[in-house]
């Protein structure tokens, strides 16, 4: 008895001197960022920081099409005697452009922030001393030591929503003018980085690479958004997911798998979070890109020979006498860091702006998904017709009743990394996790189950999987194309309903089986 | 008795106390925001030209151009590759795929004396003063044809912005899916006689490969590249790049059977006008084992990590 008090005692001091120690959360770098040679390693590390922070240290570049969030602000009133002020009182929204005002509404051009805490964002001057001055240090402009101002309260006046007083982290000397304006920045950012470490990250992870601590247990594993790729969108196979698409998974959730709907969040909430899963996004393609464009050269093995090969054409330089110095190991291997060190500055600028333009807003509009034609009426005529387009282009997967049982199944596939063969037989995906081909008679459909969502899993396929696109394929004429891929669409709403062994056609001859017993999905 | 009750509600407390102090959530460490403004960031110095050797810093056209042929040979012996699949074998649609005769292996093609096929032997940048074609694209059809089950030509160099005919010659629908490293992937789905056009958007570090979602043994190699400095050895082994302007080149030498390039820096020196560097390029059929064989793992034990 005495043993168990004393232990359970030491046990309870233990936790008591060792605390919660609540691990500092940060973002994780690729295997192949880790697998380059040391010194090009750590200056992609420190450039993907610079870019995009950490997730309590976050960077809106603003190059990247995301929508930050922004108040636009005025300041009304100061400390007139002081030299140095941390707070003043300012008004929001109301000092917005008046030509653009009459155009749209207030509410749109410029929101307030209400009583939102906005300790940590940034604030950027619009107009006065401090314009264009995000980069202030100690008050004074400096353009060197980059820091932004970032906002350490505000607290809203009781009887005005738009005034209130702001109060800084870093001291302002001298103090802004009465009538500067400025925008604060990044709300949507943290409020989204909060939202994300509540809802998502156990799943999705910290640095969105889906493999937080559940995603383990979870089949299918949940997303990696780092390669860019979201399997489930409106638009073009090749192109980036529009936010509306990232909106309907976050609120419908996606049917058979873990992803839950997050119907009860608020609008507010929703934006936030959908800014943050870009911004994790384009951070992870961004790495994805960069270390691409080095990886071959300097990664461990490659580099460590590519010294001796230009280690052995140095000293055939030197003994030549085209080369001053005789080079050594290390000289070598200092130029060698040196070349890609003088070359990121241009690769991350040119990824950066390839990144930016893939999630650009007009671009992802223009490549969504509309069908030509209006859905055929579900007819038995139509569903037959749809059948047999199935069974020529789908059943191979899906299986011929549709059971997702098709022979492709038993298909060895290979790894597009390692170009290896897969151990065993079946499909993978891009994330090298093994997928099956959906089971159709269950009537749970991942994408979404409204008869665009089907007609776009089957017009262009979907991102990341085995499953290809059959735009143009059923027919030449590209109307007709859109109306057969109609009658694939209804058949396919139809398999649950099929008696097994019958044909759509049969199956609606015989037993009468008609629209009635198909989901009126419209 | 007492004494033990003592102890259970001091316990109690503590636990309670653990509670209450609570190891928080994530949730409420609000992050700190820092703006990075969209324009391109000011270069630290005037001189931001690389420091490295990679490309000749004098001569170029005035001074001529030189030509780098050769052959790539194996060294020891490969053994050959088993087919993907046999005759009348296929796991789908085997009345078209290897229905007369069994499909290769194309990932290894060695001829009789030893030269090793579909080799790319090419250069990451255009050299300074270089051509603007080789005058040998012309032996190069822009076509990738999908027959009997294959990729045919199973590698090619190619220009960006070039568009590659991609035909299916098969009774069978095919599929065919790009997945460059840094450019746009291209997917398509055709049924036999439909053709769709296969653009590369951006110069690749390395030779992208294509497959078929529904045909999952087919494999073909391109390389797209934003100049004409890259060829793909013959059958033989042989291979020639004219119009090398005068100065050091460093090829990379890049062979499907590996997965990192066999060489990164192949150095070769055009002195003069004319010049014919001849090399013959061994290459150790140990290195061109290691995908899909036994893979040796290396662990370093450092103290600078």
């Amino acid at each position: 008895m005495r043993v168990l008090q004393l232990l359970i005692l030491t046990l309870v001091f233990a936790a008591c001197l060792l605390g919660c120690n609540r691990p500092e959360s940060t973002f994780v770098y690729n295997t192949k960022t880790e697998e380059l040679t040391r010194d090009v390693g750590s200056v992609v590390k420190e450039r993907l920081d610079g870019d995009f922070g950490s997730p309590k240290n976050s960077v809106a570049w603003l190059r990247m099409p995301i929508d930050y969030g922004t108040f636009k602000g005025e300041v009304v009133e100061v400390d007139k005697d002081a030299s140095s002020v941390y707070q003043f009182r300012v008004a929001f929204g109301s000092n917005d452009d008046k030509e653009t005002g009459d155009e749209e509404e207030d509410a749109e051009t410029s929101p307030t922030p209400g009583e939102m805490n906005l300790a940590g964002l940034a604030i950027i001057w619009k107009s006065g001393d401090y314009e264009g001055g995000s980069q202030i240090d100690g008050g004074k402009r400096d353009g060197e030591k980059m820091a932004t101002l970032q906002v350490a309260a505000w607290s809203k006046d009781e009887e005005n929503d738009e005034e209130g007083v702001l109060s800084l982290r870093q001291k302002m000397d001298p103090p802004p003018s009465v009538g500067d304006t400025f925008e604060i920045v990044g709300h949507k950012l943290s409020f989204g980085r909060q939202l994300y470490a509540a809802h998502c990250q156990h799943c999705h992870g910290t640095s969105g690479d889906g493999a937080g601590p559940t995603a383990e247990y979870l089949n299918p594993r949940p997303r990696d958004y780092r390669p860019g790729k979201f399997k489930f969108q409106s638009t073009l196979k090749t192109n980036r997911p529009t936010d509306g698409d990232l909106q309907r998974i976050i609120t419908k959730g996606i049917p058979g798998t873990y992803m839950p709907s997050f119907l009860l969040l608020e609008d507010d909430e929703l934006d936030s979070i959908i800014q943050y899963v870009k911004w994790l996004s384009m951070r992870g393609e961004y790495e994805i890109k960069l270390v691409s464009q080095l990886y071959f050269d300097y990664e461990q093995v490659v580099f460590d020979e590519a010294v001796e090969s230009a280690l052995k054409d140095g000293l055939e330089e030197f003994e030549d006498g085209t080369r001053d110095e005789e080079p050594t190991k290390g000289s070598i291997r200092d130029e060698l860091v040196a070349t890609a060190n003088a070359d990121l500055p241009d690769i991350a600028e040119q990824e950066s702006n390839v990144l930016a333009d893939a999630w650009n807003k007009e671009k992802l509009e223009s490549a969504v998904v509309v069908p030509l034609v209006a859905r055929t009426p579900d007819t038995a005529e139509s569903r037959a017709r749809g059948r047999v387009l199935y069974v020529q282009n789908c059943s191979a997967c899906h299986g011929a009743t549709g059971r997702g049982d098709g022979e492709q199944v038993n298909a060895y596939m290979v790894n597009d990394q390692t170009r290896e063969k897969y151990p065993v037989p079946g499909l993978f995906d891009d994330w090298g996790q093994s997928i099956k081909p959906r089971n159709l008679t269950r009537g749970i459909y991942r994408g979404g189950r409204r008869p665009v969502d089907l007609f776009r899993r089957v017009f262009e396929g979907i991102n990341g999987t085995p499953m290809p696109p059959f735009k143009g394929k059923f027919n030449n004429d590209k109307k007709i194309n859109d109306a057969r891929t109609w009658d694939l669409v209804n058949y396919i709403y139809h398999i649950p309903f099929e008696t097994r062994g019958k044909s759509a056609g049969d199956s609606a001859t015989k037993h009468g089986r008609t629209a009635a017993s198909t989901p009126s999905t419209r | 008795m007492k004494h033990s009750k003592l102890y259970s509600l001091l316990v109690m407390s503590a636990l309670l106390l653990g509670f209450a102090s609570g190891c928080g959530g994530g949730a409420s460490d609000v992050p700190t925001i820092t703006v990075k403004p969209a324009e391109k960031e000011a270069a630290p110095s005037a001189d931001d030209t690389p420091v490295g050797d990679d490309t000749p810093s004098n001569g170029g056209s005035k001074d001529g151009f030189g030509t780098f042929e050769g052959r790539v040979v194996i060294q020891g012996t490969a053994s050959p590759r088993p087919a993907l699949v046999l005759k009348g074998k296929a796991a789908r649609d085997p009345a078209v795929c290897a229905a007369t005769a069994n499909i290769p292996d194309e990932s290894l093609l060695v001829s009789e004396d030893d030269g090793l096929a579909n080799v790319f032997i090419y250069l990451k940048k255009a050299p300074k003063n270089g051509k603007d074609s080789l005058g040998i694209e012309a032996e190069q059809a822009l076509e990738l044809d999908q027959k009997g089950c294959i990729f045919k030509p199973h590698a090619m160099v190619v220009r960006t912005g070039e568009v590659i005919i991609v035909r299916n010659s098969d009774p069978k629908p095919h599929n065919i899916k790009t997945k460059p490293a840094l450019g746009q992937p291209f997917e398509a789905t055709l049924n036999q006689g439909q053709t769709g056009e296969l653009v590369f958007d951006r110069s690749e570090p390395v030779p992208v490969g294509a497959e078929c979602n529904y045909h999952t043994w087919m494999r073909a190699y391109q390389l797209p590249l934003d100049h004409p400095y890259g060829v793909v050895t013959k059958a033989d082994g042989s291979f020639t790049i004219p119009n090398l302007p005068v100065g050091t080149h460093q090829f990379v030498i890049w062979h499907e059977r590996s997965t990192r390039p066999l060489f990164t820096r192949f150095t070769v020196k055009i002195k003069s006008d004319g010049e014919v560097v001849e090399e013959t390029i061994e290459v150790e059929a140990a290195k061109l084992t290691d995908v899909g064989g036994a893979r040796t793992k290396t662990i370093k034990l450092s103290l600078n990590r």
